[in-house]
């Protein structure tokens, strides 16, 4: 065990599983020499040359293309975008090749790609770098959605994201990257699929994920002061999603708030708020609370930014007002 | 009848108010002064309280809306009593728009109909969350009765668990329950004639038909209208307790026959034998008597005089100067009346008896423990001749004198109790049937 920043984490995955496995390659814009938009394949290029570690040229449709079709012949790509907002341009490789292979080539492709992107606001990036876009993925089947709020948690769910013979989008958040926690040194798997509970408590489940979890955490220790027992849950894919771990929880406090930084409107809490309802409505003694960004694109101005992202002190409110 | 709530007037310049939020819900019940609406103007939010005990029958005004000063919000009735909607047209709410006005006062009336409970039963208009709804299923519990303290309005499961708790205090009998429950009554509302206060059958007539029970002199309305009196009179005159005291003899040899048949005969009787004396068999004796007698087993306290059902009996002996608490002692034997004695707890008691019979006092007057209604000292047995048969006898006899408060028990219930304690006394053998 080591202290690591979720970036070092995420470094160390990646040349780890290289080093295990020969069928592993990176491929994106800057990703070689330079060490990547945010520096988290540094140090990669100089070990694994560059036909491992591949710069390409500013086409985001010919990453995730050339990803789906590395993958398909028999390689373990790991792609990045600079950022999660840059997608648009390369969706079709993504929704309607990657993801939809194995289904309609009757499993005798497989797609094992690994699509890396950084999401998220806060760092003043503006309206086209600075979105939070999971639920557009969980949308499409035969993609699975990785979103780790901890050091940890990013080694453990990229090792299985590589390992994973599917297409996975790994989200991670610009903000949390100088984050520091404990990591193991040796390669190690988180299941995609295993939520955590990241803090216990008896009076509200507080579903989270990403940056959103340690938000939650301050909120919970100031609700703490209030005499209200905050559970914190963070489900840490959301495709597939560890219902069980969020419904137990749920059963157990009775009342849920779901947390995201995304737009609130059809997001992943809508998801998540309607599982719950559909499967435990009887045992909630309030109703389920959303939280999320305005409708509306995330602003330059850092404090309308600050102000448009869910904070503590909108999620200490809501818990409070939920009763 | 129902007393209507309206939108008051806050101030010099109010003109119109709005009803800001609901702080009950339709179909509960309500104290005198408890908040039951939010009113908000251009210069104040105030919470107004409720003028009456009731349930609030019905919301005219859903919150949210502007009306003008006088305009009838909601009634305020009796549990399950039938409205009908006030004449709105006196006192037309007015809608701040002039242009859908109209629209609004047609609609509102007839909204106001469709929405009212017509089916008596029907609590799916209520706000309640799934938790506390599953849970007042599961309880069989009546959504309208409970009061609501989440946001909103809202029920949630400690509003249930509160309820449940209230009706789980109050004494009623099956019968009454099920008539309440098919009459969609709140069984808080009821005042209960029976024994202790208990609900029966006639008080839930009664409330569902008030005129009916005026008419027919029912003896239980004349028993709890004395009561009334007794405690109006304690109230005025909280002084000094005026304790009366009636005294009687007891002949007490069939009760040392028996201690003394049951130490000499009984060796599972050994462990108790210290604690088996005349003061505790006049103990049971005591117990056994109040448990008919609920009059003399009775506490005052806070304004209210509760009749207990259960004797918490302290026994307090002379020369000593020990006590035990003889708890729910009306439903024990001897032998656990001896253990409880010798286990010595302490606690609240309903009743107070102190035997003088291991010493050589043959009288005293008896002090009631605070708030009781009664009490009782047993006094030194001693040798008396008394005619039997024609001819002088020596018999073994007791001295018992009752202490009662003649503000909490009267002197035919203190005479009856007595004439109740000597008989069991004289033969002790009477109580086991």
């Amino acid at each position: 065990m080591a202290r690591k920043t979720y970036l070092q984490a995420l470094n160390d995955a990646m040349r780890q599983e290289m080093e295990r496995d020969p069928s592993v390659f990176i491929l994106g814009e800057d990703v070689g020499k330079f060490g990547g938009c945010f520096g988290v394949t540094q140090g990669l290029f100089d070990q694994f040359g560059e036909r491992r570690v591949r710069d390409t040229p500013i086409s985001e449709s010919a990453i995730v293309g050339a990803a789906a079709g590395a993958a398909s012949a028999g390689l373990r790509p790991i792609a990045e975008l600079m950022f999660v907002d840059f997608i648009g341009v390369a969706m079709d490789q993504l929704f309607n090749q990657a993801a939809k292979m194995r289904f309609m080539f009757g499993g005798k492709a497989k797609v094992p790609m690994v699509l890396r992107m950084p999401q998220g606001a806060g760092v003043n990036a503006a309206a086209q770098h600075s979105q939070s876009l999971e639920a557009w993925f969980m949308h499409i089947p035969g993609i699975k959605v990785c979103i780790p709020s901890t050091p940890a948690d990013a080694k453990g769910l990229l090792v299985s994201a590589i390992r994973d013979d599917n297409p996975v989008v790994f989200l991670e958040h610009k903000l949390l990257y100088g984050i520091e926690g404990e990591v193991d040194d040796d390669l190690y798997e988180i299941p995609l699929g295993s939520g955590r509970v990241v803090r216990e408590g008896s009076d509200v489940t507080i579903v989270a994920t990403a940056l959103m979890v340690h938000r939650a955490l301050e909120a919970a220790e100031i609700l703490a002061k209030d005499g209200i027992s905050v559970e914190i849950v963070d489900p840490r894919t959301l495709v597939p999603l560890d219902k069980e771990c969020i419904l137990t929880s749920g059963r157990k406090t009775h009342a849920l708030v779901v947390v995201q930084e995304a737009v609130k409107t059809a997001g992943a809490g809508a998801e998540i708020a309607a599982m719950v309802a559909e499967e435990a409505i009887e045992y909630l003694d309030a109703p389920i609370v959303r939280l999320g960004a305005p409708f509306c694109p995330v602003p330059f101005s850092p404090p309308l930014e600050q102000a448009y992202m869910p904070s503590v002190d909108k999620i200490v409110e809501a818990v409070r007002n939920q009763r | 009848m129902s007393t209507e709530l309206t939108m008051p007037k806050l101030g010099l310049t109010m003109k119109t108010g709005k009803v800001a939020r609901w702080l009950v819900a339709e179909g509960a019940c309500v104290h005198q002064g408890d908040e039951i609406f939010e009113v908000e103007t251009d210069k104040i939010t105030n919470k107004v309280e409720s003028p009456a005990d009731g349930v609030l029958v019905r919301i005219l005004v859903p919150q949210g809306e502007v009306v003008e000063v006088g305009t009838v919000l909601g009634l305020l009735g009796e549990a399950g009593e039938a409205v009908d909607a006030p004449a709105q047209s006196a006192s037309a709410p007015a809608a701040a728009p002039a242009g859908d006005a109209e629209e609004k006062g047609a609609a509102s009336p007839a909204a106001v109909q469709a929405a009212a409970p017509a089916q008596a039963s029907d609590t799916s208009w209520i706000l309640a969350t799934p938790r506390a709804r599953a849970l007042s299923r599961f309880l069989e519990l009546d959504l309208r009765h409970v009061t609501p303290t989440g946001a909103n309005g809202r029920i949630r499961e400690a509003d249930v668990i509160a309820r449940q708790d209230v009706l789980s205090r109050i004494a009623i009998t099956p019968l009454a329950r099920v008539l309440a429950s098919q009459a969609g009554l709140d069984i808080c509302t009821l005042t209960g004639s029976g024994e202790g206060g208990k609900i029966v059958r006639a008080d839930v007539e009664r409330a569902l038909n008030p005129e009916a029970a005026q008419a027919a002199p029912a003896a239980a309305a004349v028993e709890s209208a004395a009561a009334d009196v007794r405690e109006m009179v304690l109230d005025e005159c909280s002084g000094a307790s005026p304790v009366r005291t009636l005294s009687a003899t007891v002949d007490v040899t069939a009760c040392q026959q028996l201690l003394g048949d049951m130490k000499r005969l009984g060796a599972q009787y050994k462990k108790a034998a210290a604690a088996l004396d005349l003061g505790l068999l006049m103990a049971l004796v005591a117990a056994r008597t109040l448990a008919a007698h609920p009059a003399l087993n009775a506490v005052y306290g806070n304004g209210r005089l509760v009749r207990e059902r259960s004797v918490q009996l302290a026994l307090r002996t002379m020369p000593a100067g020990s006590e035990a608490l003889l708890s729910d002692a009306q439903g024990k034997g001897l032998l656990a009346l001896a253990s409880d004695r010798q286990a010595a707890g302490a606690g609240s008691s309903t009743f107070v008896l102190t035997s003088y019979a291991g010493s050589r006092v043959e009288r005293a007057t008896p002090a009631l423990g605070a708030g009781q209604a009664a009490g009782l000292v047993l006094g030194a047995p001693v040798q008396r001749a008394v005619s039997c048969n024609g001819s002088l006898t020596l018999r073994e006899a007791c001295d018992v004198t009752l202490g009662y408060d003649a503000r909490l028990v009267t002197d035919a219930e203190a005479c009856a109790f007595m004439d109740a304690l000597v008989a069991a006394a004289d033969n002790p053998l009477l109580l086991v049937f």
